[in-house]
Protein backbone atom coordinates (compact mmCIF):
# COMPACT_ATOMS: atom_id res chain seq x y z
CA UNK A 1 0.00 0.00 0.00
CA UNK A 2 1.04 3.60 -0.59
CA UNK A 3 -1.23 5.39 1.92
CA UNK A 4 0.26 8.81 1.26
CA UNK A 5 0.16 8.64 -2.55
CA UNK A 6 -3.18 10.44 -2.75
CA UNK A 7 -4.12 12.95 -0.10
CA UNK A 8 -7.70 13.92 0.56
CA UNK A 9 -7.80 17.31 2.27
CA UNK A 10 -10.29 19.92 3.30
CA UNK A 11 -9.85 22.82 5.66
CA UNK A 12 -12.49 22.97 8.33
CA UNK A 13 -15.44 24.98 7.11
CA UNK A 14 -14.13 25.14 3.56
CA UNK A 15 -16.41 24.38 0.63
CA UNK A 16 -13.42 23.16 -1.38
CA UNK A 17 -12.23 19.57 -1.17
CA UNK A 18 -8.77 18.71 -2.47
CA UNK A 19 -7.44 15.48 -3.93
CA UNK A 20 -3.67 15.65 -4.26
CA UNK A 21 -1.71 13.06 -6.21
CA UNK A 22 1.43 12.71 -4.13
CA UNK A 23 3.97 10.39 -5.65
CA UNK A 24 6.33 12.96 -7.14
CA UNK A 25 9.42 10.76 -7.01
CA UNK A 26 7.74 8.45 -9.52
CA UNK A 27 6.40 11.29 -11.70
CA UNK A 28 3.09 10.69 -9.97
CA UNK A 29 2.57 7.42 -11.83
CA UNK A 30 -0.80 6.08 -10.78
CA UNK A 31 -0.91 2.80 -8.85
CA UNK A 32 -3.99 0.60 -8.44
CA UNK A 33 -4.25 1.67 -4.79
CA UNK A 34 -4.19 5.31 -5.84
CA UNK A 35 -7.21 4.82 -8.06
CA UNK A 36 -8.99 3.42 -5.00
CA UNK A 37 -7.94 6.41 -2.93
CA UNK A 38 -9.09 8.86 -5.59
CA UNK A 39 -12.44 7.08 -5.73
CA UNK A 40 -12.76 7.17 -1.95
CA UNK A 41 -11.97 10.87 -1.94
CA UNK A 42 -14.47 11.63 -4.68
CA UNK A 43 -17.11 9.63 -2.82
CA UNK A 44 -16.32 11.34 0.47
CA UNK A 45 -16.66 14.83 -1.00
CA UNK A 46 -19.69 13.93 -3.12
CA UNK A 47 -21.60 12.91 0.01
CA UNK A 48 -20.66 16.04 1.91
CA UNK A 49 -23.23 18.75 1.32
CA UNK A 50 -20.81 21.40 2.55
CA UNK A 51 -18.43 20.73 -0.33
CA UNK A 52 -19.16 22.50 -3.60
CA UNK A 53 -15.89 22.15 -5.48
CA UNK A 54 -13.30 19.37 -5.78
CA UNK A 55 -9.80 20.38 -6.87
CA UNK A 56 -7.51 17.68 -8.25
CA UNK A 57 -3.81 18.56 -8.26
CA UNK A 58 -0.42 16.98 -7.80
CA UNK A 59 2.78 17.37 -5.85
CA UNK A 60 6.00 17.89 -7.78
CA UNK A 61 6.46 18.96 -11.36
CA UNK A 62 4.06 16.54 -13.12
CA UNK A 63 0.36 15.86 -12.84
CA UNK A 64 1.00 12.22 -13.72
CA UNK A 65 3.02 10.16 -16.19
CA UNK A 66 0.04 7.80 -16.41
CA UNK A 67 -0.74 4.40 -14.99
CA UNK A 68 2.34 2.82 -13.43
CA UNK A 69 3.79 0.40 -16.00
CA UNK A 70 4.91 -1.96 -13.23
CA UNK A 71 1.24 -2.78 -12.58
CA UNK A 72 0.07 -3.20 -16.15
CA UNK A 73 -0.49 -6.93 -15.71
CA UNK A 74 -1.35 -6.76 -12.04
CA UNK A 75 -4.66 -4.99 -12.63
CA UNK A 76 -6.11 -8.20 -14.05
CA UNK A 77 -4.84 -10.49 -11.29
CA UNK A 78 -7.46 -9.69 -8.70
CA UNK A 79 -10.42 -9.98 -11.09
CA UNK A 80 -12.22 -13.34 -11.59
CA UNK A 81 -10.11 -15.57 -13.80
CA UNK A 82 -7.20 -13.18 -13.54
CA UNK A 83 -5.06 -15.00 -11.00
CA UNK A 84 -3.58 -17.48 -13.43
CA UNK A 85 0.03 -18.05 -14.36
CA UNK A 86 0.13 -16.78 -17.90
CA UNK A 87 -2.87 -15.31 -19.71
CA UNK A 88 -5.62 -13.68 -17.63
CA UNK A 89 -9.15 -14.45 -18.82
CA UNK A 90 -11.05 -12.04 -21.03
CA UNK A 91 -13.63 -11.56 -18.27
CA UNK A 92 -10.84 -10.52 -15.89
CA UNK A 93 -9.66 -7.94 -18.38
CA UNK A 94 -13.17 -6.59 -18.96
CA UNK A 95 -14.00 -6.48 -15.28
CA UNK A 96 -10.75 -4.82 -14.26
CA UNK A 97 -11.09 -2.05 -16.84
CA UNK A 98 -14.74 -1.57 -16.00
CA UNK A 99 -14.10 -1.35 -12.26
CA UNK A 100 -11.05 0.90 -12.44
CA UNK A 101 -11.81 3.30 -15.24
CA UNK A 102 -14.88 3.15 -17.44
CA UNK A 103 -17.73 1.41 -15.59
CA UNK A 104 -20.32 3.18 -13.40
CA UNK A 105 -17.93 3.04 -10.42
CA UNK A 106 -14.76 3.62 -12.41
CA UNK A 107 -12.58 6.69 -11.89
CA UNK A 108 -13.41 8.47 -15.13
CA UNK A 109 -17.15 7.96 -14.83
CA UNK A 110 -17.11 9.12 -11.23
CA UNK A 111 -15.25 12.33 -12.07
CA UNK A 112 -17.34 13.01 -15.14
CA UNK A 113 -20.52 12.47 -13.13
CA UNK A 114 -19.40 14.14 -9.93
CA UNK A 115 -22.20 16.22 -8.41
CA UNK A 116 -19.58 18.81 -7.43
CA UNK A 117 -17.67 21.21 -9.66
CA UNK A 118 -14.35 19.54 -10.50
CA UNK A 119 -11.23 21.61 -11.25
CA UNK A 120 -7.92 20.18 -12.42
CA UNK A 121 -4.52 21.83 -11.96
CA UNK A 122 -2.46 20.46 -14.86
CA UNK A 123 1.32 20.70 -15.10
CA UNK A 124 4.27 18.81 -16.50
CA UNK A 125 3.38 15.39 -17.81
CA UNK A 126 -0.37 14.98 -18.15
CA UNK A 127 -0.17 11.59 -19.80
CA UNK A 128 -2.70 8.79 -20.14
CA UNK A 129 -4.64 9.00 -16.83
CA UNK A 130 -3.67 12.66 -16.80
CA UNK A 131 -5.17 13.18 -20.24
CA UNK A 132 -8.43 11.58 -19.12
CA UNK A 133 -8.48 13.65 -15.91
CA UNK A 134 -8.16 16.68 -18.19
CA UNK A 135 -11.11 15.52 -20.27
CA UNK A 136 -13.32 14.50 -17.35
CA UNK A 137 -12.92 17.51 -15.06
CA UNK A 138 -15.26 20.46 -15.53
CA UNK A 139 -12.54 23.11 -15.57
CA UNK A 140 -8.85 22.75 -16.34
CA UNK A 141 -6.16 25.27 -15.55
CA UNK A 142 -2.67 24.42 -16.74
CA UNK A 143 0.72 25.98 -16.39
CA UNK A 144 3.15 26.42 -19.27
CA UNK A 145 5.00 23.19 -18.45
CA UNK A 146 1.94 21.00 -19.09
CA UNK A 147 2.19 18.40 -21.86
CA UNK A 148 -0.63 16.16 -22.99
CA UNK A 149 -0.33 12.73 -24.62
CA UNK A 150 -1.09 9.07 -24.23
CA UNK A 151 2.11 7.18 -25.09
CA UNK A 152 0.43 3.84 -24.35
CA UNK A 153 -1.66 4.19 -27.52
CA UNK A 154 1.50 3.80 -29.58
CA UNK A 155 2.19 0.48 -27.86
CA UNK A 156 -1.21 -1.15 -28.15
CA UNK A 157 -3.40 1.02 -30.35
CA UNK A 158 -6.13 3.35 -29.27
CA UNK A 159 -8.47 2.33 -26.49
CA UNK A 160 -10.53 4.34 -24.05
CA UNK A 161 -13.26 6.82 -24.82
CA UNK A 162 -12.85 8.90 -27.97
CA UNK A 163 -16.00 10.97 -27.76
CA UNK A 164 -14.77 13.40 -25.10
CA UNK A 165 -11.50 14.10 -26.87
CA UNK A 166 -13.17 14.60 -30.25
CA UNK A 167 -15.82 16.85 -28.67
CA UNK A 168 -13.11 18.93 -27.04
CA UNK A 169 -10.65 19.38 -29.91
CA UNK A 170 -12.22 18.04 -33.13
CA UNK A 171 -11.78 14.75 -34.96
CA UNK A 172 -8.65 15.37 -36.96
CA UNK A 173 -6.72 17.00 -34.15
CA UNK A 174 -7.78 14.15 -31.90
CA UNK A 175 -6.34 11.71 -34.43
CA UNK A 176 -3.00 13.52 -34.22
CA UNK A 177 -2.90 12.56 -30.56
CA UNK A 178 -4.54 9.16 -30.97
CA UNK A 179 -2.69 7.79 -33.96
CA UNK A 180 0.28 9.92 -34.89
CA UNK A 181 2.03 10.02 -31.53
CA UNK A 182 1.73 13.75 -30.98
CA UNK A 183 2.43 15.37 -27.63
CA UNK A 184 0.71 18.70 -27.16
CA UNK A 185 2.28 21.61 -25.35
CA UNK A 186 0.19 23.66 -22.96
CA UNK A 187 -0.26 26.40 -25.55
CA UNK A 188 -1.36 23.89 -28.21
CA UNK A 189 -3.80 22.33 -25.74
CA UNK A 190 -5.12 25.78 -24.95
CA UNK A 191 -5.58 26.82 -28.57
CA UNK A 192 -7.27 23.47 -29.37
CA UNK A 193 -9.73 23.85 -26.49
CA UNK A 194 -8.46 20.97 -24.35
CA UNK A 195 -7.77 23.26 -21.38
CA UNK A 196 -9.57 26.37 -20.24
CA UNK A 197 -6.77 28.64 -19.09
CA UNK A 198 -3.03 28.86 -19.37
CA UNK A 199 -1.37 30.18 -16.22
CA UNK A 200 2.19 31.13 -15.28
CA UNK A 201 3.74 28.26 -13.33
CA UNK A 202 4.18 30.22 -10.13
CA UNK A 203 0.52 31.27 -10.18
CA UNK A 204 -1.14 27.91 -10.88
CA UNK A 205 -2.00 27.03 -7.29
CA UNK A 206 -3.32 30.48 -6.45
CA UNK A 207 -5.34 30.78 -9.67
CA UNK A 208 -6.90 27.35 -9.13
CA UNK A 209 -7.82 28.34 -5.60
CA UNK A 210 -9.24 31.64 -6.84
CA UNK A 211 -11.38 29.85 -9.44
CA UNK A 212 -12.51 27.26 -6.89
CA UNK A 213 -13.46 30.00 -4.45
CA UNK A 214 -15.37 31.79 -7.19
CA UNK A 215 -17.30 28.59 -7.95
CA UNK A 216 -18.25 28.20 -4.29
CA UNK A 217 -20.25 31.42 -4.58
CA UNK A 218 -22.80 29.56 -6.72
CA UNK A 219 -25.75 28.18 -4.74
CA UNK A 220 -25.68 24.44 -4.06
CA UNK A 221 -28.95 23.95 -5.94
CA UNK A 222 -27.50 25.94 -8.83
CA UNK A 223 -24.44 23.70 -9.01
CA UNK A 224 -26.59 20.57 -8.83
CA UNK A 225 -28.90 21.87 -11.57
CA UNK A 226 -26.02 22.83 -13.85
CA UNK A 227 -24.25 19.54 -13.33
CA UNK A 228 -27.39 17.59 -14.19
CA UNK A 229 -27.81 19.58 -17.39
CA UNK A 230 -24.23 18.57 -18.20
CA UNK A 231 -25.04 14.91 -17.47
CA UNK A 232 -27.98 15.10 -19.89
CA UNK A 233 -25.72 16.58 -22.55
CA UNK A 234 -23.12 13.87 -22.00
CA UNK A 235 -25.79 11.23 -22.59
CA UNK A 236 -26.94 12.99 -25.76
CA UNK A 237 -23.34 13.15 -26.96
CA UNK A 238 -23.08 9.35 -26.63
CA UNK A 239 -20.35 9.60 -23.99
CA UNK A 240 -21.90 6.62 -22.18
CA UNK A 241 -21.65 4.60 -25.38
CA UNK A 242 -18.05 5.69 -25.68
CA UNK A 243 -17.28 4.50 -22.15
CA UNK A 244 -18.89 1.10 -22.83
CA UNK A 245 -16.82 0.72 -26.00
CA UNK A 246 -13.75 1.81 -24.05
CA UNK A 247 -14.03 -1.17 -21.72
CA UNK A 248 -14.53 -3.65 -24.56
CA UNK A 249 -11.75 -2.31 -26.75
CA UNK A 250 -9.41 -1.85 -23.79
CA UNK A 251 -9.79 -5.56 -23.01
CA UNK A 252 -8.91 -6.44 -26.61
CA UNK A 253 -5.91 -4.13 -26.42
CA UNK A 254 -4.55 -6.13 -23.52
CA UNK A 255 -4.66 -9.23 -25.69
CA UNK A 256 -2.75 -8.26 -28.83
CA UNK A 257 -0.62 -10.35 -31.12
CA UNK A 258 2.68 -8.65 -31.95
CA UNK A 259 4.41 -9.34 -35.24
CA UNK A 260 8.13 -9.49 -35.82
CA UNK A 261 9.69 -6.05 -35.44
CA UNK A 262 6.80 -4.62 -33.42
CA UNK A 263 7.49 -3.43 -29.91
CA UNK A 264 6.00 -5.68 -27.23
CA UNK A 265 6.38 -3.85 -23.94
CA UNK A 266 5.40 -6.73 -21.68
CA UNK A 267 7.79 -9.10 -23.41
CA UNK A 268 10.52 -6.47 -22.99
CA UNK A 269 9.72 -6.24 -19.28
CA UNK A 270 9.88 -10.02 -18.88
CA UNK A 271 13.14 -10.23 -20.83
CA UNK A 272 15.03 -7.10 -19.81
CA UNK A 273 13.28 -5.73 -16.73
CA UNK A 274 11.07 -2.66 -16.36
CA UNK A 275 13.73 0.06 -16.53
CA UNK A 276 15.30 -1.34 -19.69
CA UNK A 277 11.88 -1.89 -21.24
CA UNK A 278 10.97 1.76 -20.68
CA UNK A 279 14.29 2.87 -22.16
CA UNK A 280 13.88 0.57 -25.16
CA UNK A 281 10.34 1.86 -25.69
CA UNK A 282 11.55 5.43 -25.73
CA UNK A 283 14.22 4.54 -28.26
CA UNK A 284 11.84 2.53 -30.47
CA UNK A 285 9.14 5.19 -30.62
CA UNK A 286 11.50 8.10 -31.17
CA UNK A 287 13.60 6.45 -33.90
CA UNK A 288 12.16 7.40 -37.26
CA UNK B 1 -3.33 7.21 -63.85
CA UNK B 2 -3.12 5.85 -60.30
CA UNK B 3 0.35 4.89 -59.13
CA UNK B 4 0.90 2.71 -56.06
CA UNK B 5 4.26 2.39 -54.31
CA UNK B 6 4.90 0.20 -51.29
CA UNK B 7 7.73 0.77 -48.85
CA UNK B 8 7.66 -1.25 -45.65
CA UNK B 9 4.50 -0.43 -43.75
CA UNK B 10 3.79 2.61 -45.92
CA UNK B 11 1.87 2.74 -49.20
CA UNK B 12 1.85 5.85 -51.35
CA UNK B 13 -0.95 6.35 -53.86
CA UNK B 14 -0.19 9.08 -56.38
CA UNK B 15 -2.79 10.39 -58.81
CA UNK B 16 -2.06 12.56 -61.80
CA UNK B 17 -5.25 14.46 -61.16
CA UNK B 18 -8.35 14.30 -58.99
CA UNK B 19 -10.63 16.42 -61.16
CA UNK B 20 -12.40 13.38 -62.73
CA UNK B 21 -13.63 12.57 -59.24
CA UNK B 22 -15.26 16.01 -59.10
CA UNK B 23 -16.88 15.30 -62.49
CA UNK B 24 -18.44 12.17 -60.98
CA UNK B 25 -16.48 9.89 -63.26
CA UNK B 26 -17.76 6.64 -61.80
CA UNK B 27 -15.05 4.46 -63.35
CA UNK B 28 -12.38 6.68 -61.81
CA UNK B 29 -14.05 6.65 -58.39
CA UNK B 30 -14.26 2.87 -58.45
CA UNK B 31 -10.67 2.54 -59.57
CA UNK B 32 -9.47 4.72 -56.69
CA UNK B 33 -11.79 2.90 -54.28
CA UNK B 34 -10.34 -0.43 -55.39
CA UNK B 35 -6.74 0.68 -54.99
CA UNK B 36 -7.42 2.01 -51.47
CA UNK B 37 -9.41 -1.08 -50.47
CA UNK B 38 -6.86 -3.55 -51.84
CA UNK B 39 -3.95 -1.64 -50.32
CA UNK B 40 -5.70 -1.60 -46.95
CA UNK B 41 -6.17 -5.36 -47.24
CA UNK B 42 -2.39 -5.82 -47.51
CA UNK B 43 -1.24 -7.05 -44.10
CA UNK B 44 2.14 -5.39 -44.53
CA UNK B 45 0.63 -1.92 -44.90
CA UNK B 46 -0.27 0.22 -41.89
CA UNK B 47 -0.48 3.73 -43.37
CA UNK B 48 -1.54 4.98 -46.81
CA UNK B 49 -0.42 8.33 -48.19
CA UNK B 50 -2.71 9.83 -50.82
CA UNK B 51 -1.20 12.58 -52.97
CA UNK B 52 -1.40 14.11 -56.41
CA UNK B 53 1.17 15.18 -58.97
CA UNK B 54 1.32 18.80 -59.99
CA UNK B 55 0.83 22.06 -58.20
CA UNK B 56 -2.80 21.59 -57.12
CA UNK B 57 -4.43 18.82 -55.14
CA UNK B 58 -7.79 19.22 -56.86
CA UNK B 59 -8.87 22.26 -58.86
CA UNK B 60 -12.31 23.80 -58.30
CA UNK B 61 -14.89 22.38 -60.69
CA UNK B 62 -15.76 24.49 -63.74
CA UNK B 63 -19.37 25.05 -64.82
CA UNK B 64 -18.84 22.33 -67.39
CA UNK B 65 -17.51 19.94 -64.74
CA UNK B 66 -20.56 20.57 -62.57
CA UNK B 67 -22.92 19.92 -65.50
CA UNK B 68 -21.15 16.65 -66.30
CA UNK B 69 -21.31 15.69 -62.62
CA UNK B 70 -25.03 16.48 -62.39
CA UNK B 71 -25.74 14.49 -65.58
CA UNK B 72 -23.82 11.55 -64.16
CA UNK B 73 -25.86 11.65 -60.95
CA UNK B 74 -29.14 11.80 -62.88
CA UNK B 75 -28.41 9.24 -65.57
CA UNK B 76 -26.49 6.77 -63.43
CA UNK B 77 -27.96 7.48 -60.01
CA UNK B 78 -27.51 4.00 -58.56
CA UNK B 79 -23.96 3.62 -59.90
CA UNK B 80 -23.04 7.10 -58.64
CA UNK B 81 -24.35 6.27 -55.17
CA UNK B 82 -22.55 2.93 -55.16
CA UNK B 83 -19.24 4.43 -56.26
CA UNK B 84 -19.22 7.50 -54.02
CA UNK B 85 -21.36 7.36 -50.90
CA UNK B 86 -22.56 3.77 -50.34
CA UNK B 87 -20.97 1.67 -47.62
CA UNK B 88 -18.74 0.06 -50.24
CA UNK B 89 -18.16 3.37 -52.05
CA UNK B 90 -15.01 5.46 -52.15
CA UNK B 91 -15.68 7.81 -49.27
CA UNK B 92 -16.87 5.26 -46.73
CA UNK B 93 -13.96 3.03 -47.77
CA UNK B 94 -11.70 5.88 -46.71
CA UNK B 95 -13.49 6.90 -43.53
CA UNK B 96 -13.78 3.31 -42.33
CA UNK B 97 -10.50 2.10 -43.82
CA UNK B 98 -8.69 -0.53 -41.76
CA UNK B 99 -5.45 1.42 -42.11
CA UNK B 100 -4.50 5.04 -41.50
CA UNK B 101 -4.90 7.38 -44.47
CA UNK B 102 -2.98 10.63 -44.86
CA UNK B 103 -3.70 13.23 -47.53
CA UNK B 104 -0.99 15.53 -48.86
CA UNK B 105 -2.33 18.79 -50.25
CA UNK B 106 -0.81 21.69 -52.11
CA UNK B 107 -2.24 24.50 -54.20
CA UNK B 108 -5.98 24.46 -54.64
CA UNK B 109 -8.11 21.85 -52.93
CA UNK B 110 -11.78 21.85 -53.90
CA UNK B 111 -14.66 19.59 -54.91
CA UNK B 112 -13.88 15.91 -54.42
CA UNK B 113 -10.42 16.87 -53.15
CA UNK B 114 -11.97 18.53 -50.11
CA UNK B 115 -14.01 15.39 -49.46
CA UNK B 116 -10.83 13.29 -49.55
CA UNK B 117 -9.32 15.63 -46.97
CA UNK B 118 -12.37 15.25 -44.75
CA UNK B 119 -12.36 11.46 -45.13
CA UNK B 120 -8.66 11.02 -44.33
CA UNK B 121 -7.18 10.59 -40.87
CA UNK B 122 -4.45 13.20 -41.19
CA UNK B 123 -3.66 15.99 -43.63
CA UNK B 124 -0.30 17.58 -44.28
CA UNK B 125 -0.51 20.70 -46.41
CA UNK B 126 1.81 23.25 -47.94
CA UNK B 127 1.39 26.84 -46.80
CA UNK B 128 0.12 27.85 -50.24
CA UNK B 129 -2.85 25.48 -50.15
CA UNK B 130 -6.46 26.66 -50.14
CA UNK B 131 -9.52 24.65 -49.19
CA UNK B 132 -12.95 25.19 -50.72
CA UNK B 133 -16.05 23.68 -49.14
CA UNK B 134 -17.71 20.98 -51.27
CA UNK B 135 -21.21 21.08 -49.76
CA UNK B 136 -23.02 23.39 -52.18
CA UNK B 137 -22.04 21.39 -55.24
CA UNK B 138 -21.62 17.80 -54.09
CA UNK B 139 -24.52 15.99 -52.42
CA UNK B 140 -22.22 13.23 -51.17
CA UNK B 141 -20.37 15.77 -49.01
CA UNK B 142 -20.63 14.81 -45.37
CA UNK B 143 -21.42 17.72 -43.08
CA UNK B 144 -21.43 15.49 -39.98
CA UNK B 145 -17.82 14.63 -40.71
CA UNK B 146 -17.01 18.32 -41.10
CA UNK B 147 -18.77 19.12 -37.81
CA UNK B 148 -16.82 16.43 -36.00
CA UNK B 149 -13.61 17.63 -37.59
CA UNK B 150 -13.97 21.34 -36.92
CA UNK B 151 -17.02 21.69 -34.65
CA UNK B 152 -20.35 23.01 -35.88
CA UNK B 153 -19.64 26.74 -35.99
CA UNK B 154 -16.53 26.34 -38.13
CA UNK B 155 -18.12 23.73 -40.38
CA UNK B 156 -20.98 26.15 -41.05
CA UNK B 157 -18.56 28.99 -41.61
CA UNK B 158 -16.69 26.88 -44.18
CA UNK B 159 -19.90 25.76 -45.83
CA UNK B 160 -21.62 29.13 -45.98
CA UNK B 161 -18.67 31.51 -46.05
CA UNK B 162 -18.32 31.32 -49.80
CA UNK B 163 -14.55 31.64 -50.06
CA UNK B 164 -11.82 29.06 -49.91
CA UNK B 165 -9.81 28.89 -46.68
CA UNK B 166 -6.08 29.43 -46.55
CA UNK B 167 -3.91 26.66 -45.11
CA UNK B 168 -3.41 28.80 -42.02
CA UNK B 169 -7.15 29.12 -41.49
CA UNK B 170 -7.69 25.42 -42.17
CA UNK B 171 -5.00 24.58 -39.63
CA UNK B 172 -6.54 26.88 -37.06
CA UNK B 173 -9.95 25.30 -37.65
CA UNK B 174 -8.63 21.75 -37.40
CA UNK B 175 -9.41 20.78 -41.00
CA UNK B 176 -5.73 19.95 -41.56
CA UNK B 177 -3.06 18.77 -39.14
CA UNK B 178 0.14 20.38 -40.40
CA UNK B 179 1.08 23.28 -42.69
CA UNK B 180 4.67 23.17 -43.94
CA UNK B 181 6.88 24.55 -46.71
CA UNK B 182 6.10 22.99 -50.07
CA UNK B 183 9.64 21.63 -50.27
CA UNK B 184 9.11 19.67 -47.03
CA UNK B 185 5.62 18.46 -47.80
CA UNK B 186 6.24 14.87 -48.85
CA UNK B 187 8.93 14.31 -46.22
CA UNK B 188 6.60 15.54 -43.46
CA UNK B 189 3.83 13.24 -44.68
CA UNK B 190 6.18 10.25 -44.71
CA UNK B 191 7.43 11.14 -41.24
CA UNK B 192 3.86 11.28 -39.86
CA UNK B 193 2.96 8.02 -41.60
CA UNK B 194 6.04 6.31 -40.17
CA UNK B 195 5.11 7.53 -36.69
CA UNK B 196 1.66 6.00 -37.06
CA UNK B 197 3.12 2.78 -38.46
CA UNK B 198 5.07 2.13 -35.26
CA UNK B 199 1.81 0.96 -33.75
CA UNK B 200 1.36 -2.84 -33.89
CA UNK B 201 -0.89 -4.05 -36.69
CA UNK B 202 -3.45 -5.38 -34.21
CA UNK B 203 -3.44 -1.95 -32.60
CA UNK B 204 -4.03 -0.29 -35.96
CA UNK B 205 -7.04 -2.53 -36.58
CA UNK B 206 -8.40 -1.97 -33.09
CA UNK B 207 -7.96 1.80 -33.38
CA UNK B 208 -9.88 1.89 -36.63
CA UNK B 209 -12.69 -0.31 -35.25
CA UNK B 210 -13.04 1.99 -32.25
CA UNK B 211 -13.10 5.04 -34.53
CA UNK B 212 -15.68 3.36 -36.73
CA UNK B 213 -17.98 2.70 -33.79
CA UNK B 214 -17.56 6.31 -32.66
CA UNK B 215 -18.30 7.72 -36.12
CA UNK B 216 -21.37 5.49 -36.42
CA UNK B 217 -22.80 6.74 -33.14
CA UNK B 218 -22.28 10.29 -34.39
CA UNK B 219 -24.22 9.70 -37.62
CA UNK B 220 -21.45 9.83 -40.23
CA UNK B 221 -22.77 6.74 -42.02
CA UNK B 222 -26.31 8.08 -41.92
CA UNK B 223 -25.21 11.31 -43.57
CA UNK B 224 -23.61 9.34 -46.40
CA UNK B 225 -26.89 7.42 -46.72
CA UNK B 226 -28.65 10.76 -47.19
CA UNK B 227 -26.61 11.59 -50.32
CA UNK B 228 -29.42 10.50 -52.66
CA UNK B 229 -31.87 12.72 -50.84
CA UNK B 230 -29.48 15.67 -50.98
CA UNK B 231 -28.96 15.02 -54.71
CA UNK B 232 -32.72 15.12 -55.30
CA UNK B 233 -33.04 18.33 -53.30
CA UNK B 234 -30.18 19.87 -55.25
CA UNK B 235 -31.80 18.92 -58.54
CA UNK B 236 -35.15 20.34 -57.44
CA UNK B 237 -33.51 23.61 -56.41
CA UNK B 238 -31.73 23.88 -59.77
CA UNK B 239 -34.96 23.16 -61.66
CA UNK B 240 -36.86 25.82 -59.70
CA UNK B 241 -34.05 28.27 -60.30
CA UNK B 242 -34.22 27.68 -64.07
CA UNK B 243 -38.04 28.05 -64.09
CA UNK B 244 -37.77 31.47 -62.42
Amino acid sequence: MHPASVRCERNEGSQIGRLIIARPDAKNAILIEMVGLLLQGLDHFAKNDDVKVIVISAEGSDLTSGFDPSQVELIYKSAPGGAVKKVPSQRARLMALNLMWWGPDGLYTRILHSPKVTILAAKGMCYEVGLYLTLCCDLVLADCSARFANPRWRHVGVDGDLSMLVSAVGLKRAKGLLIFGETWSASQAHSYGLIDELIDAQDLESEVLKLATFCTQVMRDGIAAEKHVVFASLAKMQITTGFAAATAVGAWASNLHFRDGEFNFLREVRTHGLENALRNAEFYFSAL
Amino acid sequence: MIDLKLSGALATITLQELEPLSRHDIEFALELRNVIRDTADDDNVKAIILRTEGSDFCLPPTASDLKIAADSRIKKAAAWHAAYSASAGLYQNMVYCKKFILTVTRGQCAGAGSMLVLCSDFTVSSFDATFAAPFAQYPESNLVLAELTMRLNRAKSWMLGGSAWSAEKALHAGLINQAVDAADLDACAVSAAKAAALMPLDGVAMTKVLLESFLDTQGVGQDFDMADFYASSMLAAQTQSREK
